[in-house]
């Protein structure tokens, strides 16, 4: 039987599963925990349409994704218009060497930069692959996609970090 | 095995899943460009799980519970109503603004002079040219078209 407290145990076990994936999405608490929020909001509504416990999960990240998805854009769209004549000036366009002049500290904030920079669909499959451990098979299904196209977006999603972090002089570059 | 070949199973090889562990090892070994590639990967995903993001226990969750608790299960989305409201308004005095002001120009102008001179505010040529197309056709004819232009209006 669903009830309400059966909902509330379900909310206190996957709140800070969203949480982390929408703090990770946005970068900010406040917006992510409004993303936690109204998602449990939104599926608290449909609660009694849920069969079982894995529907519920997948549901609530898609909700979660989707939420984020809007969120990002109409921020991004926000900061277009504030920043017209923003020019970004890499700090490491001289460095070469990752031992050389980045510290631990320093590879973990530029690595964490490099996942903020990345496309709407890479960074969610890279946070939910790397961060949140589920399966390509899962992503593919919270992300109505096919898992090839998660695989694939996924190693993208890693050149592309990796790249920067060439650029950047974060990581070697090849011999 | 080719480096294509490995490109494709490299995130597999990480995870240590897949099957052709042994032949991919063998390749890493001999290729420094696929080696690079793995040695890149590890150093990303394995610092990336170091990020952390705040972490919450269940009392908190469960104080933000009530929050749910509280809120009305179905909101009127005011937005679309102010929005729809505002476009039956501005259609509506429009179109009451069309009506208004065609009717009092019909009304104002009586006789062809009258209407003559209204019309020349109203088109893109003046009055004596009006006056002068209007001079070759006779004046219950042009009594007539003046009609059906602000019959037209």
């Amino acid at each position: 039987m669903k009830d309400k407290k059966n909902f509330e145990e379900y909310y206190v076990m996957y709140a800070n599963k969203i949480y982390s994936v929408a703090y990770r999405m946005l970068n900010n608490h406040n917006d992510a925990m409004d993303i936690v929020q109204e998602t449990f909001l939104r599926a608290y509504k449909n609660w009694n349409n849920f069969k079982g416990l894995s529907m519920f999960s997948t549901y609530l990240y898609r909700i979660a994704v989707n939420l984020s998805y809007d969120f990002l854009r109409k921020k991004n769209k926000m900061k277009k218009v504030e920043n017209l004549d923003y020019e970004n000036i890499l700090p490491y366009s001289n460095k070469t060497n990752f031992e050389d002049c980045v510290h631990y500290d320093d590879l973990l904030e530029e690595i964490k930069k490099e996942v903020d920079n990345l496309a709407e669909k890479q960074k969610i499959v890279f946070i939910l692959k790397t961060y949140e451990e589920l399966t390509y098979e899962e992503i593919a299904h919270i992300l109505k996609s096919r898992v090839g196209t998660v695989k694939a977006t996924y190693f993208q999603s890693l050149l592309k970090i990796r790249e920067n972090l060439k650029k950047k002089g974060v990581i070697k570059n090849e011999m | 095995m080719k480096c294509k070949n490995i490109e494709k199973n490299i995130l597999d090889f990480i995870e240590g899943k897949g099957k052709e562990t042994e032949r991919i090892k063998e390749h890493l070994e001999k290729c420094e460009k696929c080696r690079k590639l793995y040695n890149d990967f590890l150093l990303i995903l394995n610092n990336s799980t170091k990020i952390d993001v705040p972490h919450y226990d269940e009392n908190y969750w469960g104080e933000k519970f009530k929050y749910i608790q509280e809120k009305p299960l179905f909101r009127i989305k005011l937005k679309p109503v102010f929005t729809g409201i505002s476009l039956v308004l501005i259609f509506f005095s429009t179109f009451l603004f069309i009506r208004i002001y065609t009717s009092n120009f019909k009304k104002s102008a009586s006789t062809s002079s009258e209407k003559i001179e209204l019309l020349s505010h109203n088109l893109p040529f003046g009055e004596e040219e009006i006056f002068q197309y209007v001079d070759y056709i006779k004046e219950e004819e042009a009594e007539k078209i003046l009609d059906v232009i602000f019959k037209g209006l």
